[in-house]
C-alpha cells in the first residue's frame, strides 16, 4: 500500500524548495536591480521587498527541512 | 495638520484600542477623524514617523502581553530550524504563526499602499464597517448553531472546552486560512482582529484560543509594518507628541488586550458587530 503521507510530506517539501528557490532569485534581483516590479516608483533597488523574499526563502527552506526529515 | 500633542493622544488611543477589538483600526482612522473633522494628510512630513511609532507602541504591548509565551515560541522556532524536527508545543505553535502570517504579510506588503490610495475614502470606510459588523454576526450565528448541534445552550466554558479545540490542536491548513481571513483588512472599515476571530470561529477554536491566536498572529504583522519603516523617522523634528502617542497606543493597546481576552471567557462577537454596524450607519449619513 502506498505511503501517501511521506509522499505527501515529500511532495510539499518539494514545493517548498521550489518556492525558496524562487523567493532568493525574487530577493536577489530586488537587491541588485533598480525596479518598480510590485513596488511603488521611481525605479530603484528595493531594499525592503529583498528582505521580505529573503526571509521568505529562509522560512520555506527551513520549512522543506522539516518536511523532508519528517519521515527520515 | 502636523502632529501636536492633542492629536498625538487622539490618535494614540483611537488606535490602541481600535487595532485588538474587532472594529477594524483603519476604518476608525478614516471615519472619526472626518466625523470630528481632524484632518491629517498621508502626504504630511509627520504622517509615516507617527504611524511607525503607533504601530511599534501596540506591538510591544502584544508581546508584553505574552512575553512567556513569545520566549517560547522564539525558542521553538530557532529549536526547530536548527534540528529540522517540531518537537514540542511550542515549535508547532511557531510553525502556525509563521503558516498563518505568511499570507497575510505577502499580500498586504504588496497591495496595502495602492489599496489605502485608492479605499481610504471615509464613505467607503463606513460602508465596509457595516460589512465588518455582517461578518461578526455571521461568524457567530454560525457558532452558535455548531454550539446547538453540541447540545451547548450558551457560553460554557467547560462544555466548549470538550466540543472546540485550542490552538495547539490546530492543524496547519486551518492557520493558514485563519492567517489568510487577515487579507481583508487590507480594506479601510475590515477589522484584522475581527476576522482572525471569526475565522477561528469557524475554525472550530474556542472563543478565548480564537482571540489569543488572533492577538499572536497581529504581533509579528504589527511589529514588521513599524520596523520596517524605522528609517523615516530620522530626521524627524517632531518626535516628541509622536513619541507621546505611540506610548498611548501601547497603553491603551495592552488595556484592550487585558479586557478583551477576559471578556471572550464567557463573551461573543455580538456587541462589536452592533458597534460597528452603528458606527457604519453614522458615518454614512455624517459623511459627504
Amino acid at each position: 500500500m502506498p505511503d501517501t503521507g511521506h509522499t505527501r510530506n515529500r511532495t510539499l517539501a518539494a514545493v517548498l524548495i521550489a518556492i525558496a528557490v524562487i523567493c532568493l532569485a525574487l530577493a536577489i534581483f530586488y537587491f541588485t536591480q533598480k525596479t518598480t516590479f510590485l513596488a511603488g516608483s521611481p525605479a530603484k533597488i528595493q531594499i525592503k521587498h529583498g528582505l521580505l523574499f529573503a526571509v521568505l526563502a529562509i522560512v520555506s527552506a527551513v520549512g522543506a527541512n522539516i518536511l523532508w526529515r519528517r519521515d527520515s | 495638520m502636523g502632529i501636536t500633542l492633542p492629536i498625538a493622544l487622539f490618535f494614540g488611543i483611537l488606535q490602541g484600542a481600535s487595532e485588538l477589538f474587532p472594529v477594524s483600526s483603519l476604518g476608525h482612522a478614516v471615519v472619526v477623524p472626518a466625523l470630528f473633522g481632524i484632518r491629517v494628510r498621508e502626504s504630511d512630513a509627520d504622517f509615516l514617523p507617527f504611524l511607525v511609532l503607533l504601530h511599534i507602541g501596540t506591538a510591544t504591548a502584544l508581546i508584553c502581553l505574552y512575553w512567556r509565551q513569545w520566549g517560547r515560541i522564539v525558542a521553538g522556532f530557532v529549536r526547530s530550524a536548527a534540528t529540522g524536527r517540531v518537537t514540542g508545543g511550542d515549535d508547532r505553535l511557531a510553525w502556525l504563526l509563521v503558516v498563518g502570517t505568511i499570507p497575510a504579510g505577502l499580500v498586504g506588503f504588496i497591495f496595502q499602499k495602492p489599496l489605502q490610495a485608492n479605499f481610504g475614502n471615509p464613505r467607503l470606510a463606513a460602508g465596509l464597517l457595516l460589512v465588518n459588523g455582517a461578518m461578526l454576526l455571521g461568524a457567530e450565528m454560525l457558532r452558535r448553531r455548531t454550539e446547538r448541534r453540541a447540545g451547548i445552550a450558551q457560553r460554557d466554558p467547560a462544555a466548549e472546552a470538550k466540543q472546540f479545540r485550542s490552538i495547539e490542536e490546530m492543524g496547519f491548513g486551518h492557520a493558514a486560512l485563519i492567517g489568510a481571513c487577515q487579507i481583508v483588512a487590507l480594506f479601510p472599515g475590515m477589522s484584522r482582529s475581527g476576522s482572525t476571530m471569526a475565522g477561528g470561529l469557524i475554525g472550530g477554536l474556542r472563543h478565548e484560543e480564537a482571540v489569543r491566536f488572533s492577538f499572536l498572529l497581529a504581533t509579528p504583522i504589527i511589529l514588521a509594518a513599524g520596523l520596517l519603516e524605522v528609517p523615516s523617522l530620522a530626521g524627524t523634528a517632531n518626535l516628541g507628541p509622536m513619541l507621546v502617542g505611540g506610548v498611548a497606543a501601547g497603553l491603551t493597546a495592552y488595556a484592550s488586550a487585558r479586557f478583551l481576552v477576559r471578556y471572550f471567557r464567557v463573551g461573543r462577537l455580538d456587541p462589536y458587530a452592533y458597534y460597528c454596524a452603528g458606527l457604519g450607519v453614522l458615518g454614512l449619513i455624517l459623511l459627504h
